[in-house]
């Protein structure tokens, strides 16, 4: 027996099961007497990388709260890698706002080192081995000059990073990004999609909610179309059709046919104050 | 008179070594259990409980009769029923925090001015309860301060990691599947145990100073957790001791000289230039 606890264990014993990743079976929630999520069902395999597209208020942040283990469904099921999400820390769940305070008095080392904790079980001190994983992170996200800096001193690009790299020194095999690219500009919205590409090979399984379909066209194999409902699941070429597209956004959405193509005009980004479903 | 007769003078007194020894475990507990305070923006709710101890104490005092150590545990009781009961009630309510604090705050502390307002002398009791004694210190009050003190330091230690990442990212300790809720009621706890504790030395109106100028200081002077947290111990310490001299040879009530200390330490590194401050440059 290897001196790990239990929960480590568990977590790695599930990597190497057969079987999808991620599953979601008919998950339907129902908040405040309105229909947040009908019947999601989905799978990916370890790897994969999904963007989940969809208007304000179609229920994005609700499905990865429910992916997550943090918020139970109302009916349907989650499965990653088999087992219930509120079982294990197999995931890493990045919210649009993080919740956090950035004038707290740590460095982006510190927090990276927060992802250790669950790992090394109460009344332990990070050894050798955790700090070396942190470096690892750090090194692999591209911000390693940036570990002693305080978490008030970074650009949002920088800050997204941080919580990244801080799932990877969890061992997560799926991380949750809510609006990941939301107020970057364009050059750190590109470094985070690559470094998302890089994830994959690491077998980490990622789903993304987007805004941005263009980027969802051009930087996701996979797509799931979102309004309540599933409207559409699979490569963005075969999902982001101007019928089913319009279905999702409505009226919100134009859509005109160029030579090179139809070509869709969203006005639902940053109407402010959509994004929360509390 | 030289300095050193000037510093061990106070020391020919017994009463002072124990206030001296009870002032400075006090300073380092509340700056410890205070970083939190200060970190997560609890001051209100340091400052009602310590209000909230009163009844607690009075029923103590009532029942014992000029016995302290029971006293203690009376105050410790009410503490705890205060902070579970302004947990309780901002969770269950439709209110803000604040104002499940400012109900449950003025409410105890009402309830406990009518109780001591029953006994013979009331006002020279209420002030000791209200501005504290620390020169009436007896031994036995020293062990269970220091008893105490040092449990509730040791907890925060060994939970460094855990407490740090429910006050820093609440939805992340969720997905570690950390119990949050029993790391929040512990914090709740802990700063009760200190509000109680400290209650003797500094008294329920200005126990909330002990709480956030030391760690609020320390804030100020290094951008480190664990930095802030022993910098705040030492910065809690210090006014403590040198309050206390300042109180013996000025003649100034102790819990006020300590407080003053604190404040004027406070002020010193607020309003020295950024690029001095020795511990920042480090990093």
């Amino acid at each position: 027996m290897r001196d790990i606890p239990t929960h480590r264990a568990l977590c790695s014993d599930l990597l190497h099961r057969e079987g999808p990743a991620v599953e979601a079976r008919t998950v339907s929630v129902v908040r405040a007497g309105k229909t947040a999520l009908e019947g999601i069902t989905f799978q990916l395999d370890p790897g994969d990388l999904l963007a989940v597209v969809g208007p304000n208020g179609a229920g994005k942040t609700t499905l990865l709260q429910v992916l997550s283990g943090t918020l139970p469904p109302t009916s349907g099921e989650v499965r990653i890698f088999g087992h219930r999400p509120a079982r294990h820390i197999c995931i890493a769940y990045l919210p649009q706002r993080p919740g956090v305070d950035f004038r707290f008095p740590v460095t982006v080392a510190d927090v990276v080192m927060m992802g250790r904790t669950a790992l090394l079980g109460p009344l332990r001190r990070p050894r050798g081995p955790d700090r070396e994983r942190v470096a690892e992170a750090l090194s692999l996200v591209g911000i390693a000059p940036l570990a002693r800096r305080p978490i008030d001193r970074l650009s949002g690009g920088e800050q997204q990073r941080m919580f990244i790299a801080r799932a990877i020194a969890q061992e997560a095999n799926v991380l949750l990004l809510d609006e990941p690219l939301a107020g970057l500009d364009a050059p750190a919205q590109e470094g985070i999609l690559e470094l998302l590409g890089r994830l994959r090979a690491e077998q980490i399984t990622s789903i993304v909610a987007l805004h941005e379909l263009d980027l969802a066209q051009a930087h996701f194999p996979l797509a799931l179309l979102l309004n309540a409902r599933a409207i559409g699941f699979g490569p963005p070429g075969e999902v982001f059709t101007p019928v089913r597209l319009q279905e999702a956004y409505g009226t919100g959405l134009r859509i005109f046919d160029t030579a090179s193509g139809p070509i869709a005009l969203s006005d639902t980004c940053c109407e402010g104050g959509d994004h929360d479903h509390r | 008179m030289t300095i050193v007769d000037l510093i061990a003078a106070p020391f020919a007194y017994p009463f002072m070594v124990r206030a001296v020894l009870a002032a400075a475990v006090v300073g380092a507990t509340c700056a410890v259990v205070g970083t939190y305070v200060v970190l997560q923006g609890m001051a209100f709710f340091g400052d009602a409980l310590a209000h909230s101890i009163l009844p607690g104490v009075a029923v103590g005092y009532l029942v014992h009769r000029g016995n302290r150590g029971p006293i203690l545990l009376w105050a410790l009781g009410t503490a705890i029923v205060a902070a579970l009961g302004i947990g309780a009630v901002s969770r269950r309510g439709r209110f803000k925090e604040d104002t499940a604090i400012g109900i449950v705050f003025a409410g105890m502390f009402a309830l406990g001015i009518a109780l001591i307002s029953t006994v013979r002398g009331y006002a020279v009791d209420l002030t000791h309860f209200l501005f504290g004694n620390v020169l009436s210190v007896s031994t036995t009050d020293l062990g269970l301060t220091t008893g105490i003190g040092g449990l509730v330091v040791l907890t925060v230690v060994l939970f460094y990691k855990e407490f740090l990442i429910v006050s820093f990212d609440p939805t992340f300790a969720a997905t570690l599947r950390l119990r949050t809720g029993l790391f929040r009621y512990l914090l709740l706890l802990l700063i009760a145990v200190t509000v109680v504790i400290a209650l003797k030395a500094v008294g329920v109106a200005l126990v909330l100073a002990m709480l956030i100028t030391p760690p609020a200081t320390a804030y100020l002077l290094t951008r480190r957790m664990a930095r802030m947290m022993a910098l705040a111990a030492v910065l809690g310490i210090l006014s403590g001791v040198v309050g206390l001299y300042l109180s013996f040879y000025a003649g100034i009530a102790s819990g006020a000289a300590i407080v003053l200390v604190a404040t004027a330490l406070f002020l010193l590194a607020l309003l020295s230039p950024p690029r001095r401050h020795l511990l920042a440059r480090r990093q």
